[in-house]
């Protein structure tokens, strides 16, 4: 049970972690450009995640009610949603980098989103527990020590992750903590695909290879993998061609929109 | 995008959850053919199903009736478990090529057979069953 306790821990509230991590990376080179701007503080997250928590029991609520809405796909429909919610506050919040007025806002908004979704699977079990009635020893040694560990691994890898993120930014100039925030984006948007699919809403294909020998998604690197890059070991062609255009389109918007920028300030100086 | 008709057609397949046994844990489906599973959560406690081999994660809510699609997919064994008690519930998915048979399927399109073969400790009704070994 202890060891069931990590894992679905880390598979729930790793992700939370992670995308935490990955905006204050991000945000530290916003900071870089204007220091006066406030940045994402020890308070707004306090704040979030109360209204985080608050959220994830009211879906505790409605959930069994709203699952089995529209033939039985109603969570599916929800979860996907927000799942494709996420995606999209972190295509905005990589295209504001250079207007930091707007990007805590929407960096709060993707933190509440990614806490709510994942958040809320992970107190399923610990409600499938208090249902039970399991006596307090086992809630003990299951569920209490089994949260501590995973906060440790989760706070470790989180802060892992925020230092080789500020080490590849002095090399990339800053983009290599939006390149990884927006791959997080994109395995937020599969998981709503998958979603989609499993409720048949979006037609799946047979899958085109399989990774697993390599790489199983069961596995620990496979855990964060899924989490950082949407690593899938079995895609079908519907899946690898949103996964390609969800990271090339907002790359490619963002690429023009530097361009256009720079032409605007290039006859502005004309003009002088 | 997938019509109403075409979901209409789709084979039934069930799978009841009781003292978070699956039953059967064994299912055989068609190869290449995209059938729906219905889960029954007969347990009083939340259980989720999960499997990364048929990429498929669904939350059963006590005493509800869930439903998932699988496939199409190839000749071979998948296996699927509920991620709250991963010890006890456990199943398999086996595609096989096998044509099941008209009189497998019954009214409803709800494949029928004898539960005997199936793991666990208590037996449930015949109606419910799925295996058609």
């Amino acid at each position: 049970m202890l060891i069931n306790t990590v894992l679905i821990f880390l598979q729930n509230i790793l992700p939370i972690f992670l995308v935490i991590s990955l905006l204050l990376a991000q945000q530290k080179l916003v900071y870089k450009i204007k220091p006066s701007r406030s940045y994402l503080s020890v308070i707004q997250l306090l704040k979030v995640t109360v209204s985080g928590l608050l959220l994830i029991s009211l879906l505790n609520y409605y959930m069994p009610i709203i699952s089995p809405l529209f033939s039985g796909t109603g969570l599916e429909l929800i979860f996907s949603i927000l799942f494709s919610w996420i995606y999209c506050l972190i295509v905005i919040s990589i295209s504001t980098n250079k207007r930091p007025s707007n990007k805590n806002g929407i960096n709060l908004g993707i933190i509440l989103l990614v806490l709510c979704v994942h958040g809320s699977y992970f107190s399923f079990y610990i409600l499938s527990f208090t249902i039970e009635s399991a006596s307090f020893e086992i809630l003990y040694s299951g569920i209490v020590i089994g949260v501590i560990i995973g906060t440790g691994i989760c706070f470790s890898i989180a802060i892992l992750l925020y230092f080789i993120l500020r080490k590849l930014d002095e090399t990339t100039k800053g983009k290599a903590a939006s390149y990884f925030l927006l791959f997080f984006g994109v395995g937020q948007l599969m998981q709503a695909l998958q979603l989609l699919e499993q409720v048949d809403i979006i037609s799946s294909n047979i899958h085109l290879w399989s990774t697993s020998y390599l790489i199983a998604e069961d596995s620990e690197l496979g855990y964060l993998l899924t989490i950082l890059f949407g690593y899938e070991a079995t895609p079908s062609a519907m899946e690898l061609m949103v996964y390609f255009s969800a990271i090339v389109v907002p790359i490619l918007i963002n690429k023009y929109m530097a361009y256009q920028q720079n032409g605007n300030i290039d006859r502005i100086k004309g003009t002088d | 995008m997938t019509s109403y008709s075409a979901l209409a057609q789709r084979q039934e397949f069930i799978v009841i959850l009781k003292n978070h046994l699956f039953y059967p844990a064994e299912i055989t489906i068609p190869s290449n053919k995209k059938i729906k599973l219905i889960i029954d959560n007969q347990d009083d406690s939340i259980e989720e199903f999960d499997s990364f081999s048929l990429n498929r994660e669904k939350v059963l809510f006590p005493q509800q009736k869930s439903i998932i699609y699988i496939g199409p997919l190839p000749v071979g064994s998948y296996t699927f478990f509920g991620e709250y008690h991963p010890n006890s519930a456990r199943g398999v998915v086996i595609v096989t090529s096998k044509v099941i048979s008209s009189e497998e399927v019954d009214s409803k399109g709800v494949i029928s057979g004898d539960v005997s073969s199936t793991t666990g400790s208590d037996s449930l009704d015949g109606e419910y069953s799925v295996n058609v070994n």
